[in-house]
């Protein structure tokens, strides 16, 4: 076994967590609820009615909610999953937490840095950058599937990141309005959400459960 | 192999015996990262037979780099595997020597 080899296996965790399809099916999950809350508000400044004042004062509120609740909820449907199919494990403190910290610190700046950037376009009157953003985001997330395809081996990541691409370039082409952000938030967690069922119904053909006399 | 290729050969005969055997190797880079790990776990994932990971996985313990820890988990039995301290430190310095190896000969 090479250095390379030796590293692969290091990072079969990370693949383990990833090859059901689940992740991809709650984080799809998410940005379908963010982008028909960003339709929604967007609907409600237009036509205002109480139910809009509400999703737009706290719609964020949810939405960071579900943001928390995905990882627990993940795990309590892994656990009758995916463990009797291929296993149970238990991360170490350490390598659990710093990529999290890592990519919680990395989302938080760009959010914010994305925030601040429009309020500063939209007082300044810079439509650019409102026609531009959706295709910012798509390379960014589609980068990052990329990416995450590449290290781990898991070729469905990458049709996820092809989807982001085309999806922040065609709202960005097509439209100038932001509310079409919304729209690409739903393609995108529409396209997770199939190809992590995809995923999934492959782990489930390839990974019957496993006998008890093979559990020890 | 003499002369300017000695530091290479010492290096080699300096590998940890215990890890360097692949399917020790493999269930120790599988467990590197983690807490613990079950014994299906290992098995899907070094694609060893149940024979095989039990002797390879056997040898670990005796070399007191591996726990293992056999319980229920309700009526089900469950095989759980833990790196050592001692395990940790020799896949460690495993590592550390594997790539000043391949380092040194390209």
């Amino acid at each position: 076994m090479n250095p390379t080899d030796l590293n692969r296996t290091l990072r079969q965790p990370q693949r383990y967590w990833n090859i059901d399809g689940l992740p991809l099916i709650g984080m799809g999950a998410l940005w379908l609820f963010w982008g028909g809350l960003l339709l929604a508000v967007s609907s409600a400044t237009r036509h205002p009615t109480g139910v809009g004042r509400l999703l737009a004062q706290y719609g964020w509120v949810l939405v960071a909610a579900a943001a928390f609740a995905i990882n627990p909820t993940l795990k309590r449907i892994k656990a009758r999953i995916t463990v009797p199919r291929a296993g149970y494990i238990r991360v170490s403190r350490q390598n659990y937490w710093a990529p999290r910290i890592l990519g919680g610190a990395i989302a938080v700046v760009v959010a914010c840095g994305t925030v601040v950037l429009l309020a500063y376009a939209q007082k300044h009157g810079f439509t650019a950058f409102e026609r531009l953003l959706p295709a910012g985001v798509g390379v960014l997330i589609g980068g990052a599937f990329l990416f995450a395809s590449r290290r781990l081996e898991l070729p469905s990541y990458a049709w996820a990141g092809l989807v982001a691409l085309l999806a922040g370039l065609a709202v960005s082409a097509l439209t100038t309005s932001l509310d079409s952000f919304g729209w690409f938030w739903l393609v995108l967690g529409a396209a997770c959400v199939v190809v992590g069922v995809h995923d999934l119904r492959s782990f489930l053909k390839n990974h019957p459960v496993a006998a008890p006399e093979q559990l020890s | 192999m003499s002369g300017a290729n000695g530091p290479s050969v010492n290096s080699i005969q300096g590998l940890d015996r215990i890890i360097h055997e692949p399917a020790r190797l493999t269930i120790c880079a599988l467990l590197y990262p983690l807490e613990e790990a079950d014994f299906l776990y290992l098995l899907t994932q070094s694609g060893l037979s149940k024979g095989n990971l039990s002797s390879h996985l056997a040898k670990l313990e005796g070399a007191r780099y591996v726990e293992i820890e056999k319980k229920f988990k309700g009526k089900i039995p469950q095989t759980l595997c833990r790196l050592t301290e001692d395990g940790r430190r020799a896949f460690e310095g495993y590592r550390k020597s594997l790539r000043s190896v391949a380092a040194r000969l390209g």
